[in-house]
């Protein structure tokens, strides 16, 4: 288990009467890329806001690098690199100019990290372009290689492929793929886009209506929304046989009703149905099944009405 | 403290808009400052009994009184420097990073404010400088103390401080509002419509006090008889109400959520 470098303890934030974060009780580790996500409004923005220190909890606290006192925050904070709602950059100013602004700000006298950053966020021939005739997936990029400027052991990323075309996406999803194994960062990046975040995360953290729904690793959400043969026999143990000596296969998994969810041969049912009848295995149900990202989405949030 | 202060003094370097500002002030004083000295002033001002817009003293002493244009700057710079951090969010990024509210705004009050000063510097010396090239200092009994160069500095430090006390109150809109175009068009708006509505409604007791406010306490040492004690009180007087002012803002701005 890696080292904790966020925690939050009851982390509450009321606006009026209402409550952005609710006991919102969460813990980091090192070297991990958590996928924040959930629908507009959740509450996604407003907790990294308060992580940031740009707003101030109502209730709870949070420990940063296992610090929660004030001098303490404000020093974790230079641990940090965040990209919340839109970049810090100044239009008139080129990625360069924009990048030694940043440099000054921080304190950090290495201009030749200015270079370094621009080259990993493929920016390396734009230097001097200012940044008001930029795209916004150049922007994106730009603000991502800005908060890597003092090398954060923390990166927040806030829906950073919003409103960026396919190729924006493809861009960003290899950009932060290439961070988590840059000096095993840890990286929290939010989005509603729960397939885009599929491809990056580690973890997920599944937020609704302020509250923390659920928190899974990649291994478990694969194995909530996997697709299977969902198959029943006269004999389960014949079935389970065949498959393992004539189909050399044991990617399956025998359920307490003794169904069999197979999770090979979902294209080749054909012959998969042709080789148990040769095999005299008497079936009596094949279906496909399997929950979609979304679907499992929505039924951890309540929101199915198809399930 | 130092690292914001650099990172300001870079943003101040590469704006262009205030690039432009400057050698738009330093044309617009030189060619204003040469109407001082035309041949058909001359005649004018003697009729004004106003001889002392000749010589160098007395036309920044005259340049000075333009509130307007000290607002205007004042309007200007807020908006960018100050409405400008907080739209392209680069004081959003120096609080995430860590740095204390307090150590964000007062780099961002000191170097606006050493900015806006800056530029009616440009203003008023460019205005003075035809009349003191061709004319010089003059004589006491035409210009009074401001023949005197210790006097003129005194006269602009203390002018300085006294309009800081006033531009110190944009800033503060700058930090409450947090746009670039709404601060420009509140300062504008709110100080000079204020500053002539109060003018005009208020009883003459009343505006007695006002001159001793940020509206008016410039007055006291815009005089050609301006003494060390008019220079000293007017510096004090600015002090209290920039650190009242300031406070003020800094109260309000450490507990602002930022989106």
């Amino acid at each position: 288990m890696g080292n904790l470098i966020l925690e939050t303890r009851d982390l509450s934030k009321q606006y009026k009467s209402q409550w952005a974060l609710n006991h919102v009780n969460l813990s980091l580790q090192q070297g991990k890329i958590y996928g924040l996500i959930g629908k507009n409004g959740a509450g996604k923005t407003t907790l990294m806001r308060m992580i940031a220190g740009l707003g101030f909890p109502t209730q709870g606290s949070i420990l940063l690098f296992g610090t929660e006192n004030r001098s303490g925050l404000e020093a974790a904070g230079k641990r940090i690199g965040s990209l919340i709602e839109a970049p810090g950059l100044v239009a008139g100013m080129s990625a360069k100019e924009n990048m030694r602004l940043q440099c000054l700000m921080k304190g950090i006298p290495n201009y030749e990290i200015e270079e370094k950053l621009l080259e990993l966020v493929g920016l390396k021939d734009a230097g001097k372009k200012k940044v008001k005739n930029f795209s916004l997936g150049m922007r994106q990029r730009l603000g991502i290689a800005t908060t890597l400027i003092g090398n954060p052991d923390l990166l927040m990323l806030d829906e950073p492929i919003n409103g960026l075309d396919p190729a924006g996406v493809i861009e960003i999803r290899n950009l932060v793929k290439k961070l988590s194994e840059y000096e095993n960062k840890t990286i929290l990046v939010s989005s509603h886009n729960l397939p885009e975040l599929y491809q990056v995360a580690t973890d997920f953290i599944i937020i609704h209506e302020g509250e923390i729904r659920q928190v899974l690793s990649h291994e478990e959400l694969d194995d909530r929304c996997r697709s299977y043969l969902s198959l029943e026999a006269v004999n389960a143990n014949q079935l389970t046989a065949v498959l393992e000596e004539k189909l050399r296969t044991r990617n399956f998994q025998v359920m307490p009703d003794n169904s069999i969810r197979l999770f090979d041969f979902l294209d080749e049912r054909e012959r998969l149905a042709q080789v148990l009848h040769e095999n005299d295995v008497i079936l009596t149900k094949i279906a496909v099944c399997g929950t979609s990202l979304e679907d499992y989405f929505m039924n951890v949030i309540g929101g199915n009405k198809n399930a | 403290m130092l690292s914001l202060l650099r990172c300001e003094w870079y943003q101040v370097r590469k704006s262009l808009p205030l690039k432009i500002v400057v050698i738009i002030m330093v044309a617009v004083s030189i060619g204003f400052g040469s109407s001082f000295i035309a041949p058909d002033n001359v005649s004018y001002l003697k009729t004004l009994n106003r001889m002392y817009e000749l010589y160098f003293g007395g036309v920044i002493c005259a340049a000075m009184e333009d509130g307007a244009m000290v607002l205007l700057l004042a309007s200007l710079a807020a908006g960018w420097m100050i409405g400008g951090g907080f739209e392209n969010r680069v004081i959003q990024e120096s609080i995430s990073y860590g740095k204390k509210r307090s150590t964000v705004y007062l780099a961002k009050m000191l170097v606006y404010s050493a900015t806006v000063t800056v530029l009616c510097l440009v203003y008023w010396c460019g205005t003075a400088l035809p009349a003191g090239f061709k004319n010089g200092l003059g004589t006491a009994d035409i210009c009074g103390n401001l023949t005197q160069v210790p006097y003129i500095i005194g006269m602009i430090a203390a002018g300085s401080a006294a309009y800081a006390s006033l531009f110190t109150i944009c800033g503060i809109i700058a930090f409450f509002v947090r746009k670039i175009g709404t601060t420009m068009g509140i300062c504008l708006a709110a100080i000079l419509v204020g500053g002539n509505l109060l003018a005009s409604i208020l009883p003459e007791e009343v505006i007695k006090f006002v001159n001793y406010t940020p509206l008016g306490l410039y007055r006291h040492v815009l005089k050609l008889d301006v003494t060390l004690s008019d220079l000293c009180q007017t510096v004090g007087i600015s002090l209290i109400w920039i650190i009242l002012f300031g406070t003020v803002g800094y109260l309000k701005f450490r507990k602002t959520e930022l989106k």
